[in-house]
């Protein structure tokens, strides 16, 4: 049985900071009184990484200072797009602590989702989900993220037949020449890097977000933390054997896990791709969306 | 070499508990079960490896556990490590003779012959002494039986015993001997060890002579009445050199009449059994002699390989020519010539080895062997010499170890 997405209470306030986060960075930016951000004329609006062919005049050099990675200003013309969201909503997502010591990572990606949603009509942005058991919501108003809360909320079991899995996903995903950002949330297991650079094209933007457990971040730590010699891996969402692993496997899991990773941030760094990790139940969502604020995520 | 020992052998079945363990464990091990959405990723670096294992590997939890385990039921076998010492051979003295075959009442209501309780005793003293030391036990002249420290000599031996003449306890006053007589009567032990059970006054007979048996009715000093009238014992003889009219033939007969004895020729129940050589192939002849007299003597054509397992009487050159053992004395020569010098050393010194040698007659003990008797104990002076070995249990060092173990492979 899935664990539901659930927002806390504090949720929507945390989801408020955010937001005025934004604005505070906008308004350092362009002067009181300038801080808009979705509209006709040049104004300054957020910022996004370089990508390539773009004049390095762009380059806001304080940011790069601090990230080691170039980003552009963006103003509300280029603002007024769309951002595609693809949401990875099987099975696999529900693996996390759901002792209440953690989430699951499909909580933190519905909060990601609901974060970048917030950001998205700050910015003016019409933000369409679209989730890997074929589901699609279009939020194009602040008001609309209610929906989009209810919408997550419902997330349920993935219908047989239904779960296409983020490659798929990608494959089909319908990309206008206003879509300019797309986003990618999810544990990526079963995708490549190769099928999220077939998103790119001329002025957009990509994002990757991937989303992991302790246990598969860390099983040395977390699985055999208690002593354990064996541990009996079953996958959620496979009807396959079991399979069962001692120490040694779970130290060969996690070098593996790391050259993945590094082979994931070294491609997607290269083609100027924004690259996030964050672990659920331990990375706050805010932290996750920091570049899109002009913080410091770690 | 120091050596591990254990005082409860028993205590090592627990040695099972272990191996069961080793056996069962990776059917006892409970596995947890996770669920994770990176199974792709495990699969790629660990199915084989991980698939392997499943079929026995020992992990180092098990092998904690197993080692303390083992460890905890090695205590139970009672574990002590002992330094080399010297090891000792002691020399069980039986006593001999029929009194040993005198019924005498246990303790504990039963009733064994005092032969009986002396061998317990024996053994219940080669049991105290430490593990590695050796046992002679001494019985008639000639029969030695090794034993280790609980093993008692057979039957053949401890019957051979209760024919032989009694005991002379003085050539084994020794440090390393243990006395274990049959009766009350005999030398106090100096060096020697003595242990003898009580012994209950055995009535019965004490003496034969002419008019018949003289039986000992136990309970006063002159309390013999005459029970019986019976056969004389007799003497068998035969070969060359006890001949009529043979000068050793003429000894025989006078040392006979002088115990109320018959010498006969043919196979009889004797007392005493004094055997030749026949006549055969004419040698030359020798020189024998011993206590002050002196004669030649004819032997016999295999004289030297006469006497083997008896005790030498005559001997010359490395030549024995006359031996002796309980019951019996053979002769390794057809003739011997009249004596030089004193004849009655001659006869003495023969009658010594006859008084020696000859079997009391069937049925009679001396009124001194029958008499009742208090226990005795007395260590041998050789245990006093020779320090025990120096041992150190085993059984809380390895308990502690074994807890460390357990703590260690049960730590999460």
């Amino acid at each position: 049985m899935r664990e539901r997405v659930r927002f806390a209470p504090t949720f929507m306030g945390r989801l408020g900071l955010l937001v005025g986060r934004l604005r505070a960075l906008h308004a350092r930016r362009e002067g009181v009184g300038t801080a808009r951000l979705a509209g006709g004329g040049e104004e300054f609006v957020g910022h996004r990484p370089m990508r390539d062919g773009e004049d390095v005049r762009q380059i806001d050099w304080n940011l790069f200072a601090r990230f080691d990675q170039p980003f552009v200003r963006v103003f509300e013309r280029e603002a007024a797009e769309s951002w595609l969201v693809m949401l990875d909503t099987s099975a696999s997502m529900d693996v996390g602590r759901t002792d209440g010591a953690g989430a699951s990572k499909l909580q933190l990606a519905a909060e990601l989702v609901m974060g970048l949603a917030a950001l998205a009509a700050e910015a003016g942005a019409r933000l369409t989900l679209q989730t890997s058991c074929g589901q699609s919501f279009v939020v194009r108003r602040a008001r609309d993220q209610s929906a989009l809360r209810r919408k997550l909320e419902g997330l349920g079991a993935p219908q047989a037949g239904f779960e296409i899995g983020l490659g798929e996903l990608a494959a089909r995903a319908r990309l206008t020449p206003r879509t300019g950002r797309v986003i990618v949330v999810g544990d990526l297991f079963d995708l490549e890097p190769r099928s999220v650079l077939e998103l790119g094209a001329p002025g957009r933007e990509l994002v990757v977000i991937r989303v992991l457990a302790i246990e598969e971040l860390a099983p040395t730590r977390f699985l055999f933390g208690g002593g354990e010699t064996r541990v009996e891996l079953e996958a959620v969402e496979e009807d396959e054997r079991r399979l069962i692993v001692d120490f040694d496997a779970a130290r060969a899991y996690e070098r593996a896990l790391e050259v993945e990773l590094e082979s994931w941030q070294s491609i997607l760094l290269r083609h100027r791709v924004l690259w996030r990790l964050a672990e659920a139940g331990e990375t706050p969502f805010e932290q996750v969306l920091a570049p899109f604020v002009g913080g410091q995520g770690a | 070499m120091a050596s591990v020992q254990f005082g409860s052998p028993l205590g090592l079945l627990a040695l099972a508990i272990p191996i069961v363990y080793l056996l069962f464990a990776r059917h006892l091990v409970h596995i947890e079960r996770r669920l994770v959405g990176s199974l792709v990723l495990w699969r790629r670096v660990a199915e084989v490896e991980s698939q392997a294992r499943q079929g026995g590997r020992i992990t180092w939890r098990t092998l904690l556990l197993f080692l303390a385990l083992t460890a905890i039921a090695l205590t139970a076998g009672g574990p002590e490590l002992s330094l080399p010492r010297e090891v000792r051979t002691w020399s069980l003295v039986l006593g001999r003779g029929p009194a040993g075959g005198l019924s005498n009442a246990r303790a504990e209501g039963g009733v064994h012959t005092r032969l009986e309780g002396a061998v317990a005793a024996g053994v219940a003293f080669a049991k105290e002494q430490p593990r590695g030391d050796r046992f002679r036990w001494i019985g008639v002249s000639g029969q030695v039986f090794e034993a280790g420290r609980s093993a008692a000599p057979p039957p053949d031996f401890l019957q051979a015993a209760l024919r032989g003449p009694e005991r002379k306890w003085g050539a084994w006053d020794r440090g390393d001997c243990l006395w274990l007589p049959v009766s009350g009567a005999g030398p106090a032990a100096q060096q020697a060890g003595v242990s003898r059970d009580r012994l209950a006054a055995a009535p019965g007979i004490v003496a034969r002579t002419d008019a018949g048996t003289w039986a000992w009715a136990g309970d006063a000093e002159m309390g013999l009445q005459l029970a019986a009238v019976a056969a004389r014992p007799v003497v068998w003889v035969s070969g060359a050199a006890l001949a009529e009219g043979e000068p050793l033939r003429r000894f025989v007969e006078a040392w006979a009449t002088a115990r109320d004895a018959d010498v006969v020729t043919s196979a009889a129940e004797a007392v005493l059994h004094v055997t030749s050589p026949a006549r055969g192939e004419p040698v030359a002849s020798v020189r024998v002699g011993r206590d002050g007299w002196l004669a030649s003597a004819t032997p016999a054509s295999l004289a030297d390989k006469r006497g083997l397992g008896l005790t030498p009487f005559l001997r010359t050159d490395g030549i024995t020519y006359a031996g002796s053992a309980p019951g019996r004395i053979e002769l390794g020569f057809v003739h011997l010539d009249e004596p030089e010098g004193d004849p009655a050393a001659f006869a003495v010194s023969w009658a010594t080895l006859f008084e020696e040698t000859v079997l009391a007659p069937p049925g009679v003990v001396a009124v001194a062997l029958r008499r009742a008797a208090e226990p005795q104990e007395k260590a041998p002076a050789g245990m006093l010499e020779v320090p025990d070995s120096t041992s150190w249990p085993l059984g809380a060092p390895l308990a502690l170890l074994g807890g460390l173990l357990l703590f260690l492979g049960l730590r999460r």
